[in-house]
Formats: C-alpha cells, sequence, structure tokens
C-alpha cells in the first residue's frame, strides 16, 4: 500500500509550523542551505515543539571557494508522529529552503530504510545525481530528494527540468543569484530495488556547486523483500506515485545574497 | 497560478488579515520582503476553510525574524492540502507596524 501525501508547508525563515497533524502519520523535513561562515560540517538535526527528528541523509556540504560560501542539503524523518501542531525548527545557517510534509500509510517504527547523497563543484555543470541507495528493504517505499544550487553569481532562473522524472515536486526555487536553487520531490516505488534520481539544469557557470540526496522509507502494509521475492518477479510490480500539485515558485532577482 | 493580493501593504501590529478568498487550489503561496520586517518576530500564517469561509481548520505558519537583512531577500510561505478548500486567506503577527511588498498567490 502507497503512502499518501497529507499536507505541506515550505518555507525560508526561522520556523515551519504545521497544524493539526494526524496520529501515527509520519512528518519528513527536506532542507536546501547555505552558509556564509564556513564550517564544513553536516546540517544540524532539527528541532521539533511535539517530537523529534531523526537523521535520514546529511552529510558534508560543499565549498564554494570563488563565493566564499558552503552549501548543503538534508532530509529528515520523524515516524508515529503524535498529533497536533509541529513547530519545526531547522539550523539557521545563512539561509534554508525548507520543506515539511505529512504522509500518511508509513510503518511507525523502523521506517527509514536507506539513503545517500552526491555533490559537486565542477565548472558548468548542469546535473546532479542523488548517488545511489542500497536495495530497498520491501517493494512499497516512499523516496524523498532534496537538491541545491550555489553559485558565485548565479542565475535568476537556473532551468531546472520539472518535475524530476516520476517524481512529485514539492518545492522549486529557480534562483540561485539571491537565493538556494532548491528541488525538493517525492514518489512512491512499488517494487523492491535500488534507487537513484539525476537532477538536471541549464544555467552554465564557473563557480557553482550542488549538492543532492535521496532517503527512502518503509510504506506500511507491504511484504518485506525476501519474502516478495518469492511471490512475485520484480518485473511485475509495478511502479506507483503520488500525483498532487507542487510549489512554483518563482520572483525576481532583488539583490546577490553575498 | 492565481494573484489575490499584489501590492504594498501598512501591517499593523498585532494581527492582520488578507482575504479569505474564495479558491478552488490545493495550494497558496504568499511572499514578501524581508528586509524590512520588525525587531522581534514576525509570524506568517495561510490557512484554508472548507465551509465558505467562516472557519479554517487547516493552516500552516512560519515564524520570521526583523530587523536583520536576511541573505535571501524574499520570505516565503507556502501550504498545501491534499483535499480541496473553498476558501484561503493569510494572517500576520506582528510585533510592530511595517510596511512591505506582498504577494499572496493560489498555486
Amino acid at each position: 500500500m502507497p503512502s499518501a501525501f497529507v499536507q505541506k508547508v515550505t518555507g525560508n525563515g526561522a520556523t515551519v509550523v504545521l497544524n493539526g497533524v494526524g496520529a501515527g502519520n509520519a512528518l519528513f523535513l527536506q532542507d536546501s542551505w547555505f552558509r556564509t561562515s564556513t564550517t564544513g560540517v553536516a546540517e544540524a538535526t532539527p528541532t521539533d515543539s511535539n517530537g523529534t527528528f531523526h537523521i535520514s541523509n546529511a552529510n558534508a556540504p560543499i565549498f564554494i571557494s570563488s563565493a566564499a560560501v558552503e552549501a548543503g542539503v538534508g532530509i529528515f524523518d520523524q515516524q508515529g508522529a503524535a498529533s497536533g501542531t509541529h513547530t519545526v525548527t531547522p539550523q539557521a545557517n545563512s539561509g534554508h529552503n525548507t520543506t515539511l510534509c505529512e504522509f500518511s500509510g508509513l510503518v511507525t517504527s523502523s521506517m527509514f530504510d536507506t539513503g545517500t547523497s552526491a555533490k559537486s563543484v565542477v565548472n558548468n555543470h548542469t546535473s546532479q545525481a542523488t548517488g545511489t541507495t542500497p536495495t530497498t528493504a520491501q517493494s512499497d517505499e516512499l523516496v524523498l530528494i532534496c537538491c541545491a544550487i550555489v553559485a558565485h553569481t548565479g542565475s535568476s532562473n537556473v532551468g531546472w527540468t520539472d518535475p524530476v522524472t516520476t517524481f512529485t515536486t514539492r518545492q522549486i526555487v529557480i534562483n540561485s543569484a539571491t537565493d538556494i536553487a532548491t528541488h525538493h520531490s517525492s514518489k512512491n516505488v512499488a517494487a523492491v530495488s535500488t534507487q537513484t534520481a539525476t537532477e538536471l539544469w541549464i544555467a552554465t557557470e564557473g563557480g557553482i556547486g550542488s549538492m543532492a540526496c535521496i532517503a527512502t522509507f518503509k510504506a506500511s502494509g507491504t511484504t518485506a523483500s525476501a519474502a516478495l521475492s518469492m511471490i512475485f518477479p520484480s518485473s511485475l510490480a509495478g511502479m506507483g506515485g503520488n500525483r498532487f500539485f507542487g510549489d512554483r515558485l518563482s520572483y525576481s532577482v532583488l539583490s546577490h545574497y553575498g | 497560478m492565481t494573484v489575490l493580493v499584489n501590492a504594498s501593504v501598512n501591517i499593523p501590529s498585532g494581527s492582520h488579515d488578507f482575504g479569505p478568498f474564495a479558491t478552488t487550489t490545493k495550494a497558496a503561496l504568499i511572499e514578501m520582503d524581508g528586509t524590512v520586517f520588525p525587531a522581534g518576530t514576525t509570524t506568517i500564517a495561510l490557512l484554508f476553510s472548507f465551509d465558505g469561509g467562516t472557519t479554517f481548520p487547516n493552516s500552516a505558519s512560519g515564524t520570521y525574524i526583523g530587523p536583520t537583512i536576511p541573505k535571501v531577500p524574499t520570505y516565503r510561505l507556502s501550504f498545501e492540502l491534499a483535499t480541496q478548500p473553498d476558501h484561503v486567506k493569510a494572517t500576520t503577527i506582528a510585533p510592530s507596524a511595517f510596511t512591505t511588498q506582498v504577494t499572496l498567490s493560489t498555486l
């Protein structure tokens, strides 16, 4: 049984708050961020007034030497959430774009399955893979991906390929000149497999850095991979997918963030 | 995208509403010029109604700190539900009055 999207909030302030969260549902925080005071340290786990987040994937950031900034991505999860209001505070850093989603239909213990990340500071690159996860533990899983682009000069529209093939966009920010170009997405899968995705964009620049990550989470009411493979060949297991509207954010260049 | 508000707005101290506006979309976005926010914490909220704008049972919000000039100058908040509402409104709760450019849209 695939997971189901319930609600989401996106923002770039100090906190994001979701009200009316259903008991036992799962919360996911996807974050794209940058720091002008570089530390080389991955993003810290966000705090929640009504629960505790777990690191799904948050690795050491990229460093863009020409801009003297570092940037990164992180995915955090909270299984079996308490009902009510969740006030979530991501690490502030110098700026961040945060997506906080609620999904139903996930297991309430050992929900996190796999995750990985990849990054690049190669001049003029226009793609970033997430890396490839180990094989998922079961067939029905929720997959989240998260990408950030930070550039020395930047572009008012990096030209994301949107949506990422087979994914539903949860937040898109197109500006790398006065913001962190951001792409947060999700999808359901229904077959035991490794998972990967590739983010594509158009804008090229010498001083560019990008980082992407991926994490998978177990849906409830599914059969573990070993048992499933005895019943159904993986080629017969169809691909599922949520199809809800994502953000379509666009705004003008105001000034460089440096 | 339908733009519901796009104007320079005098936001008073305390609570201030934008709307409610009729909508058939499940997502809304509010953007404000973050460089002019007052000292302290300003809350921005988006709320959806399913009874013609009488009550707003579903909401999300964010807090935004002033007067430090943010590295990313536009403050944003979006909210999306899986179910279709019939009205949307935005609310600000500010520590003191200020004037800022506001864009409120349904997506």
